[in-house]
């Protein structure tokens, strides 16, 4: 297993007395797409930034390869695992190319300049986003979708570990968060990020973990589903196990009947 | 394939806002209400002691002028920090109550001092400027196991109210004369007696300077969002406390040797990254350098515009700068 999780707690508030996650257990495998699927309240989007390592969990342990998440570096850990936000809005003009290059940001020394290998790496990871023309442009004109596939490209930069001479740790099984990834975007850019995401696992090999609304996306992509109710984990397994109609009718409170037309 | 890095290609900018810099610096002194004469003023031929050029070069016009780069160098760069802190273009190295800290500091020299020398208020002023930072770094810290930007904002900008009421108490013990002269003090004035001031603030400066010379790149990162950055690999907490105690140490320094100037810190930044983007590699460096090609300019105008009357420079760049930062928030929208 890549990704472990155990016994996943998170609790926020004063005293701490609102449980966001409340015991998850769940493992990610390699090369596998997971979907997080759950009402808004969930606690989907705290779970992700729990395994992606952006909070700290107040119980529980999360290991990737077997070793604690809370134990490796912050720039080890972000060589492996990159997270694509819902939306990200910046202060400041930067060019696409300019968003890709802050990827390589764990891969640099403190004061050290992207090289041509990094130029070259970021222009892939636009090319392969669909965006390389996009590169000179300014981040905050771009549309929605525009900026996603950008940032997903900034990830990919980060994730990319061909242009490393350090070839020493071998594979390194890259995971990628996402959080609501279409939840912005109209039908088209759905189905082209559909397709971006299948074809990235599946010619990367890069494990994608994503939260969602979006059925459609979990049966058609993924390979697991975990679906979350208050906090804690109501099924998991294969999308044709769990996305039936009783069950999903349970997770969103909604009558299974009305469901079963929905997802006709 | 093209692979130019976007950073190499605005290294000129950087180049040229240095020679900018040295140019401004170097002829800056030869202008004022006594025409000076460079020959006279490198003679080597008579003594310093007669040499009413070189006199008035050496000891007047150029401890100025070195004020005038130091002080606009630092608070253009203490800006950019700031505003790459705080995710906010329109913040300024005051916007977090440094400038209200050290006027408050300088204030309670001036008026409860008497026996203090210049040097005295500018230490006062370096300590009013480190309470209000401690002050609202325990703020913004104490419910918060980061560095909240937001309550740094809002507590900075009570504190800076607070303090400028606390200032108008003092003032109002204060008599005639040292009303006087802390008003002078407030509008900003870079008439420095000698390089003593200078000297005493350079240790600050030099310090904050490097601090800012890591801080570029983390201040790029902290532009996508505080958890964006972190995911790629930044220590966000540590890159926050550096910002904030190097860009308050700088403005404290600078504020120190000429008074709470304004608007350097906001529109020098803003010049630049019309010009060179928004890597704050580039930015960083480039407002320094012409920060304190702006201020020395600035300081010319004000020496000269009604000579032989020496205007406060903060009055000038005030001008300037309230007609820039409103075209500049038209110009957002």
């Amino acid at each position: 297993m890549l990704l472990v999780a155990t016994n996943l707690s998170f609790s926020y508030g004063r005293n701490g007395q609102i449980r966001a996650v409340d015991g998850v257990s769940l493992s990610v495998e390699s090369g596998s797409v997971v979907a997080v699927l759950g009402p808004n309240g969930s606690g989907k989007t705290t779970l992700i930034k729990l395994l992606s390592g952006a909070l700290r969990a107040s119980h529980g342990d999360i290991t990737l390869d077997q070793v604690s998440l809370a134990q490796i570096p912050r720039a080890t850990v972000a060589r492996r695992i990159a997270v694509v936000p819902q939306d990200t809005h910046l202060a400041f003009d930067y060019t696409a190319l300019e968003i890709v290059l802050m990827g390589r940001y764990p891969r640099l020394g403190a004061f050290e300049i992207e090289g041509p290998d990094d130029i070259r790496c970021a222009l892939d990871a636009l090319e392969s986003t669909g965006t390389r023309d996009l590169a000179a442009r300014p981040f905050t004109q771009l549309s929605g979708g525009e900026r996603q596939r950008v940032i997903i490209a900034s990830a990919l930069a980060q994730l990319d570990e061909r242009y490393t001479n350090d070839t020493s740790q071998g594979e390194t099984r890259p995971i990628l968060f996402m959080d609501e990834p279409t939840a912005s975007l109209d039908l088209r850019y759905q189905l082209e990020l559909a397709a971006l995401l299948r074809r990235l696992n599946r010619d990367r090999r890069i494990t994608i973990v994503l939260s969602t609304h979006d059925l459609r996306l979990a049966s058609s992509i993924c390979t697991n589903v975990v679906m979350l109710a208050n906090g804690r984990v109501l099924a998991t397994g294969p999308p044709e196990d769990v996305l039936t109609a009783n069950l999903v009718g349970r997770l969103y409170g909604v009558d299974e009947h009305l469901v079963a037309r929905a997802m006709a | 394939m093209s692979v130019e890095s976007p950073l190499r290609r605005r290294v000129p900018v950087v180049v040229l806002s240095f020679v900018g810099m040295l140019i401004a610096v170097f002829a800056a002194p030869f202008v004022g209400s006594t025409p000076l004469s460079i020959a006279n003023v490198f003679s080597t031929s008579q003594p310093f002691a007669d040499n009413v050029d070189a006199q008035i070069f050496f000891l007047a016009r150029l401890p100025r002028t070195l004020a005038a780069a130091m002080v606009g160098g630092v608070l253009a760069a203490a800006g950019v920090v700031f505003q790459g802190l705080l995710q906010n273009p329109l913040a300024s190295p005051y916007t977090l109550g440094v400038s209200a800290g050290a006027a408050l500091g300088a204030m309670i020299a001036i008026t409860f001092g008497a026996a203090w020398p210049i040097g005295g208020s500018a230490g006062a002023s370096l300590a009013g400027a480190g309470i209000a930072v401690l002050v609202v770094y325990a703020l913004a810290t104490a419910r918060h196991r980061g560095l909240s930007t937001t309550v740094l904002l809002l507590s900075g900008v009570t504190l800076n109210a607070f303090f400028s009421a606390l200032i108008l108490f003092v003032q109002y013990l204060s008599n005639f004369a040292d009303t006087f002269r802390a008003l002078r003090w407030l509008m900003g004035n870079l008439d420095v007696a000698g390089y003593a001031p200078l000297l005493a603030a350079l240790p600050f400066v030099v310090g904050s300077l490097a601090a800012f010379a890591w801080l570029a790149r983390p201040l790029n990162l902290l532009s996508l969002g505080e958890e964006a950055a972190t995911s790629r690999g930044l220590d966000t907490r540590r890159a926050q406390r550096v910002a904030f105690f190097s860009g308050s140490v700088a403005t404290g320094a600078a504020v120190s040797v000429g008074g709470p100037i304004g608007f350097v810190g906001i529109i020098v930044p803003h010049l630049v990254r019309l010009v060179v983007g928004a890597d704050h590699r580039v930015v960083l460096p480039a407002s320094m350098f012409f920060g304190a090609a702006f201020l020395v300019g600035c300081d010319v105008v004000a020496r000269t515009i009604m000579s032989p009357l020496e205007l406060p420079v903060g009055i000038i760049t005030a001008v300037i700068g309230g007609p820039f930062f409103l075209w500049l928030l038209l110009r957002r929208r």
